[in-house]
């Protein structure tokens, strides 16, 4: 829902965000792969700081919302897990940015 | 804001780990030495040369696949949207490169110009600044200030080493190559031997989500 149809309706404009990327670790995760083509689980470990239980569930939620894409390969008979932002993630983040650019320059 | 900020902060960051390794260092010095050497020998095997990146990247694949993902993890740096737009600008940027430096080339040697001050003196100035495009278009990139060191270097290194008699024409430009590509490559392995130290393997990391 955009912000004025929100407001239309009454609604704070914060309830039109979207929880799925406002929440740090997963705001987080999609900010790392949104730079690249597809990251492998090591990656988004070292980058995002999270714990691997923490990354993992959250890949999970991203992934059941179709934000991100994971396939897994071997790459030298060892496991590679990897996530790749899907366009409808590309297109959550940046209308995630552009509703908090606007909420908070208003504020 | 702040969490916006520090969003654009973790793209930024994600795309420098990247680079951290010092492998890109390492390949453009090999490429360069290897180049000016060339060069100096002035031997038609010089334009071999131009195959020199083919065979120097399966070097950079192994390396990376060796000893740089097993630390980081594998990641894969997206194609830029405006890339044929990159390209476009390069080339003008080239242009206006020859076209300036011909400029300055002819009102400062005036009707004392001629083909061995040609060769001499614009051939390296021009050879400089068009080598330089490419440590400066990944300095902007990644915002990494040693590659914009490295673009200056031969940007400054074409105009001064015949203007200070050092070595003119394509000595110049052998000896710049082999200067700046041998700075590089020390460059390079300083930072891959402080990476391997810093960073442990941490692969068979396999976490199912």
């Amino acid at each position: 829902m955009s912000r004025h149809s929100a407001e239309e309706a009454g609604e704070h404009p914060m309830q039109s965000i979207d929880r799925l990327v406002h929440e740090p670790a997963r705001l987080a995760i999609l900010s790392v792969l949104n730079g690249f083509e597809s990251a492998d689980f090591v990656f988004l470990l070292n980058q995002t700081g999270l714990s691997r239980g923490n990354l993992s569930s959250h890949l999970a939620k991203l992934q059941s919302a179709e934000y991100i894409e994971i396939t897994k390969e071997f790459v030298d008979k060892i496991p590679r897990t990897l996530a790749k932002l899907t366009p409808q993630g590309k297109s959550a983040l940046s209308s995630y940015r552009e509703q908090m650019k606007r909420f908070l320059h208003e504020l | 804001m702040k969490s916006l900020e520090r969003t654009d902060r973790l793209e930024l960051t994600a795309l420098r780990a990247t680079a951290r390794d010092g492998i890109t260092e390492i390949l453009l010095g090999l490429l360069l030495i290897t180049f000016g050497a060339l060069f100096a020998l002035e031997t038609p095997l010089a334009a071999l040369g131009a195959l020199l990146p083919f065979a120097l990247n399966p070097l950079g694949k192994m390396l990376k696949r060796r000893y740089v993902y097993p630390r980081t993890g594998y990641a894969k740096v997206a194609k830029k949207k405006g890339a044929a737009r990159g390209i476009a600008m390069t080339a003008v940027v080239a242009l206006a490169i020859l076209v300036g430096v011909l400029g300055v080339f002819i009102w400062l040697l005036g009707r004392e110009r001629g083909s061995s001050l040609w060769l001499s003196h614009f051939v390296p100035a021009v050879g400089g600044l068009l080598m330089a495009i490419g440590p400066w278009t990944i300095a902007w990139s990644y915002r990494l200030a040693r590659w914009y060191v490295l673009a200056l270097l031969f940007a400054f290194g074409g105009v001064a080493i015949p203007l200070l008699g050092i070595a003119e024409g394509y000595a110049a430009i052998a000896l710049q190559s082999v200067i700046v590509g041998g700075l590089s490559f020390l460059f390079g392995m300083a930072l891959f031997i402080l990476f391997l130290r810093k960073t442990p393997r941490k692969d068979a990391i396999h976490v199912s989500p």
